[in-house]
């Protein structure tokens, strides 16, 4: 608002002001009620809501431990051949997509008939010359099973795999002539790679999840000092190992602590070796920072926060040798975090049983809470200041580990480590600290459809 | 408690701290709503919607001014924002039709001084009413008031003129100032 001076020339306004600055009115209690409603509903919702999401995954986890998800099919496949009843012309130019595509068709025509062991047919060459005998048991778990015929003559694939998830085709529409036989043998490896991909097991399998905790030792850099752009007077307060110090990590002592981090992720499979997982953590990390303590008359005068304010709690001054002050205190700095980690994990080696895994996440993260001071102005003290502080950030993660298969279990163990992108401070602070967390990972995950 | 603490507590959104300076300024900051609304119904809205702007805004306060200053200010923005949603700062009225206004005599307290005042401002036309309580009472010049309410600058002043007049007659009409003095003797006078 401008100066503006005009109760001086005219003591009708000056009386009118005067007037209008004495009166009063109560407001109705509906007024703060709302208020406060408002002011603390945001964060209700958001504690609610990301407890419904935790606690929806958790019992999701927890029900899938208890009762794992059955599997419609059944425990064996007979595949069986039939007479031929019809031959397809089209066969004759049987390709990787087409067969595929025949056999998805048939399996969604015959769609709710594997409640029941089906037969599933064989590409036969004649009307009668393939037995009827059963030609595999295959189990539900196997990834593929092979088929044998009994007919010599005709080259026809004695080791074509059949996904266990293909439903039952029609047994009629199957057969082909000795002719076409030769071409379909002619195709047989694309055939059998089509089969797979096209109905196979993780096909089937493409959705797990995953819970784990992770203690982490957490440790932070602070970046950005610059003693030369510091004012004058603000130079005079501050601790004299400052001057020439060009990295303020040289002139703080931190100690890192142990935290933790634990969460869960939902993971698609994109292929047999890399899948995309997206998930919740919650992260507590601290840190020791030494301090010196000292008497408040000795700190008041120097507490003017970068925010503008006077901050009305306070820590002793950051490890200055040359303080005059004797006892050393060790204040630890809190955060309390929900990130959202979306990444990609990639099988680096390994069998059915034990397999090595890398993962790499980015995640978006809410700072939920704190307990944590930052340096005054003048380097000089530590104050807490919770407006200092960004509420979102990124972090990187990345995790190499173990999984190995117990049951319909995998458990997990391997190192970890996160990395903040932003700094924890906001950009009207003049120092950025970005937090570190490495840490063992411990977890489980499951298959769930 | 301090100004300090409910403004630390304040900022680390303490419900407790918040509603102390709630306490605090909320019957002064009605009084500015009321001068700005309609009735007492519109006052509360715009002083409720004004605190929670306060409130959600409280670390932007930067210690130089005074607190209870940069709260008025947001509700004085808050107000005009709500005359302008509500579009009722159109109406505004000629000088010659405002001489006309009837003066709703019920409305009008015999005791309480101040209220006589705020009574009579608003039975002011919304626009003459905004521009005399954001120029005269709350000290913005025309230039910040143009921007305000974006209009001219000369507009403000016209309205402001109009306005005054208009109020001093109504403060006459009501007995509360003698219509034949000199205007700076008109509020002594009510004293």
């Amino acid at each position: 608002m401008k100066e503006r001076i005009f109760y001086d020339d005219d003591d009708f306004e000056r009386q009118l002001k005067s007037k209008a600055d004495q009166f009063k009115m109560y407001p109705s209690d509906k007024v703060w009620n709302e208020v406060n409603r408002t002011l603390h509903s945001r964060r209700r919702k958001f504690v609610v809501g990301m407890s419904a999401l935790i606690g929806g995954f958790l019992i999701l986890a927890g029900s899938q431990l208890i009762t794992p998800v059955k599997n419609n099919l059944p425990r064996t496949i007979v595949a069986k051949s039939e007479p031929a009843v019809k031959p397809q012309a089209d066969l004759q130019k049987l390709t990787e997509s087409n067969f595929t595509a025949a056999i998805n068709e048939k399996a969604a025509e015959n769609s709710g008939k594997t409640d029941r062991p089906e037969r599933i047919p064989f590409l036969n060459a004649g009307a009668s010359d393939v037995s009827d005998e059963t030609i595999n048991l295959i189990p539900v778990t196997a990834s593929a099973v092979k088929v044998r015929t009994t007919t010599p003559d005709l080259n026809i694939p004695v080791n074509a795999k059949i996904p266990l998830s293909v439903p039952a085709v029609d047994e009629t529409s199957w057969a082909v002539s000795e002719n076409q036989a030769s071409h379909i043998a002619a195709a047989e490896p694309v055939a059998e790679k089509s089969l797979v991909r096209a109905g196979g097991q993780f096909h089937n399998e493409r959705f797990s999840w995953e819970i784990y905790i992770a203690p982490t030792v957490n440790n932070r850099t602070l970046t950005g000092f610059d003693y030369q752009a510091m004012n004058q007077s603000v130079r005079q307060q501050a601790p004299i190992m400052l001057v020439g110090i060009s990295n303020v990590n040289g002139f703080l002592d931190n100690t890192p602590l142990v935290g933790y981090d634990v969460g869960g992720n939902l993971f698609y499979k994109l292929s047999k070796k890399i899948s995309i997982k997206a998930g919740l953590a919650f992260s507590y990390n601290r840190y020791y920072i030494k301090a010196y303590n000292s008497s408040p008359s000795q700190l008041v005068p120097q507490l003017n926060s970068y925010l503008g304010y006077i901050s009305d709690t306070t820590v002793a001054t950051v490890g200055n040798p040359f303080s005059a002050h004797k006892n050393t205190e060790h204040v630890q700095n809190r955060y309390y975090q929900l990130s959202m980690p979306v990444g990609l994990d990639y099988v680096v080696t390994g069998e059915k049983r034990l397999q090595l895994h890398l993962g790499a996440t980015i995640q978006p993260t809410y700072l939920l809470s704190t307990d944590a001071y930052v340096l005054s102005e003048d380097f000089h003290t530590y104050v807490k200041d919770d407006q200092a502080f960004r509420k979102w950030n990124f972090f990187a993660g990345g995790e190499l580990y173990l999984s190995y298969s117990v049951g319909q279990i995998r458990w997990e163990v391997g190192p970890q480590v996160r990395y903040q992108l932003l700094s924890t401070y906001k950009s009207s602070y003049p120092l950025q600290e970005n937090m570190l967390s490495y840490g063992i990972r411990f977890g489980i995950s499951k298959t769930i459809w | 408690m301090t100004e300090e603490a409910i403004l630390q507590g304040c900022l680390k959104n303490h419900a407790a701290a918040q509603r102390e300076l709630y306490n605090r300024y909320s019957p002064k900051m009605l009084a500015v709503c009321y001068r700005f609304a309609h009735n007492r119904e519109d006052a509360e809205d715009m002083l409720q919607d004004g605190f929670i702007k306060v409130f959600l805004q409280i670390h932007t306060f930067q210690n130089k001014g005074a607190f209870e200053g940069w709260i008025r200010r947001i509700i004085v923005h808050t107000c005009i924002n709500h005359l302008k949603k509500n579009k009722r700062f159109n109406e505004s009225v000629d000088i010659i039709q405002a001489n006309t206004i009837p003066i709703r005599e019920e409305n009008i307290p015999s005791i309480v001084q101040a209220k006589q005042i705020i009574d009579c401002i608003r039975l002011l036309p919304v626009g003459y009413r905004t521009v005399l309580n954001l120029y005269a009472i709350e000290g913005y010049s025309h230039k910040e008031i143009s921007d305000m309410l974006d209009i001219e600058e000369s507009t403000s002043r016209s309205q402001y003129t109009r306005a005054r007049q208009m109020l001093e007659d109504i403060l006459t009409r009501k007995n509360l100032i003698p219509g034949v003095r000199e205007k700076s003797d008109r509020l002594t006078a009510i004293h």
